[in-house]
């Protein structure tokens, strides 16, 4: 499957817009991403572990809603969208 | 209707607080922003205890309950009768301020802090901006047993030289952004005024604080992003509503004077390229309003409801533009007097500019809305950026 991100989060992919990942749920995809880029971890997750409320995750077109063990085929793609304003 | 709403609510607003723009905080507006003297908190006090929150907040703090609408078009009545946009500017982002500290549910920060301000007794500031990105906060805290030790610099914060009280964004060690209460009596704190171009009786003012150990109680969230991203979404209506509001008494103003101003024997008025500008001018204004009155007609949102949300942000960029364009029509017509201090154009104009990088920058804004408008048209499926 593949991560499709944009906006702020790419400084910290080297600007990539789409990562490949192995796995299997919407959790392994985000700690794999941020094993691979560490320095978004603090930027996606909170210091309790759960993803900040200033992202929201798609599946094809279906929000995310906190179910994070939702499972991922081979060819999906989880999008990452962000909307940061202000600074 | 909406002007039926827009009329009731300049009739209160007229009735509970009205006097005060023109006996207390108009006459003085030219020269407090000379020199750069903020607004007496006495003022917003005043207002406040005359209902001026009636529609920003709940009932438990004094309000008749939280109506964006009704608040919204409050803020907009205030920046059209009154003269000096800072005072607005207090209004709206106070009111700001103390509905995000109740909606956090802690009775220690709404009795300690939401109630007195909500009374005009105290007054909050939001201190999250920096010269660096919102994902890269180099204020910092580290945990330390039952205290916080912080240390931040916020280079720009509104009345934040007259606050008693401040969230400020800052990161923990692993670089995780959280909102943290700071008093301005705390330990190491330092408030700074600032010189800026514009509302300039905002008392601006930057703040540094330096090893402050501060009560582990005092965090307020260890979302720090989504906590700033909060206030500022849900407030930046009410940002602009107030510029909407004096750019609109501007148009009037400038188009009284080219019915007094005779040139040739004729009043300019009667000239066809008066009456253009004129018209280009009342375009601006109404175009403003109608999208700020439909921004404001949105019910609350859950996060990224991107139609609801791109609304508001359109308004904001609207707003922006047309304040910046209405002022620039005014001077046009005004000829030398606008040209004049006491006229009060060139004031605004500066007072508006602070829209073009506040809130939000507008290229962001238009970004933002791009993006976001793509993704309503376009299939997610077929996008290479979400």
């Amino acid at each position: 499957m593949k991560i499709r991100l944009s906006g702020v989060l790419l400084r910290y992919t080297d600007y990539r817009k789409e990562i490949e990942i192995q796995a299997s749920t919407v959790n392994e995809a985000l700690r794999e991403l941020c094993r691979r880029y560490p320095a978004m971890d603090p930027i996606l997750f909170t210091a309790d572990g759960k993803l900040s409320r200033t992202h929201r995750l798609f599946v094809g077109d279906e929000p995310i809603d906190q179910n994070y063990s939702q499972p991922l085929q081979r060819a999906d793609t989880l999008d990452i969208v962000t909307a940061i304003a202000g600074g | 209707m909406i002007e039926t709403v827009v009329d009731e609510v300049a009739a209160a607003c007229d009735a509970n607080f009205g006097n005060l723009f023109e006996e207390t905080i108009n006459p003085g507006a030219a020269q407090r922003d000379a020199d750069g003297t903020p607004v007496p908190k006495e003022w917003l006090r005043h207002a406040i205890q005359h209902g001026l929150y009636q529609h920003a907040l709940p009932r438990e703090l004094g309000g008749t309950g939280v109506d964006p609408l009704r608040w919204g078009l409050t803020v907009e009545h205030i920046g059209y009768r009154c003269t000096d946009l800072s005072f607005t500017t207090l209004a709206y982002l106070t009111a700001a301020t103390i509905f995000h500290l109740w909606e956090s549910g802690r009775d220690d920060l709404i009795a300690g802090y939401a109630h007195p301000a909500a009374r005009g007794d105290l007054l909050v500031g939001f201190a999250y901006t920096e010269d660096h990105d919102a994902t890269a906060l180099t204020s910092r805290y580290v945990p330390a047993g039952n205290a916080l030790r912080l240390t931040a610099s916020k280079t720009l914060i509104t009345a934040g030289s007259l606050c008693d009280a401040f969230v400020v964004y800052a990161a923990d060690p692993d670089g995780r952004p959280a909102a943290i209460l700071v008093r301005t009596d705390d330990p190491g704190v330092d408030v700074t005024p600032v010189d800026v171009a514009g509302l300039r009786a905002a008392g601006f003012a930057r703040l540094d604080i330096t090893d402050s150990s501060l009560p582990v109680d005092r965090l307020l969230d260890t979302d720090g992003l989504a906590h700033a991203q909060h206030i500022i979404e849900t407030q930046i209506c009410s940002f602009v509503a107030g510029t909407a509001g004096r750019v609109r008494a501007v148009a009037e103003d400038v188009s009284r004077r080219t019915h007094r101003t005779i040139r040739h024997g004729v009043p300019l008025a009667d000239y066809p390229n008066v009456q253009s500008l004129v018209g280009r001018m009342f375009v601006a204004v109404e175009r403003s309003r109608s999208t700020l009155y439909r921004a404001l007609l949105q019910p609350d949102h859950p996060a990224h409801d991107t139609r609801r949300s791109s609304l508001r942000w359109a308004a904001k960029h609207t707003v922006t533009e047309d304040s910046l364009e209405v002022i620039r029509l005014a001077l046009r017509l005004a000829g030398t007097a606008g040209f004049l201090r006491n006229t009060g154009y060139e004031r605004h104009l500066r007072d508006v500019s602070g829209l073009i990088a506040g809130g939000n920058p507008q290229e962001k804004v238009e970004i933002d809305l791009g993006l976001a408008f793509l993704s309503t048209v376009i299939p997610r499926a077929e996008r290479t950026t979400a």
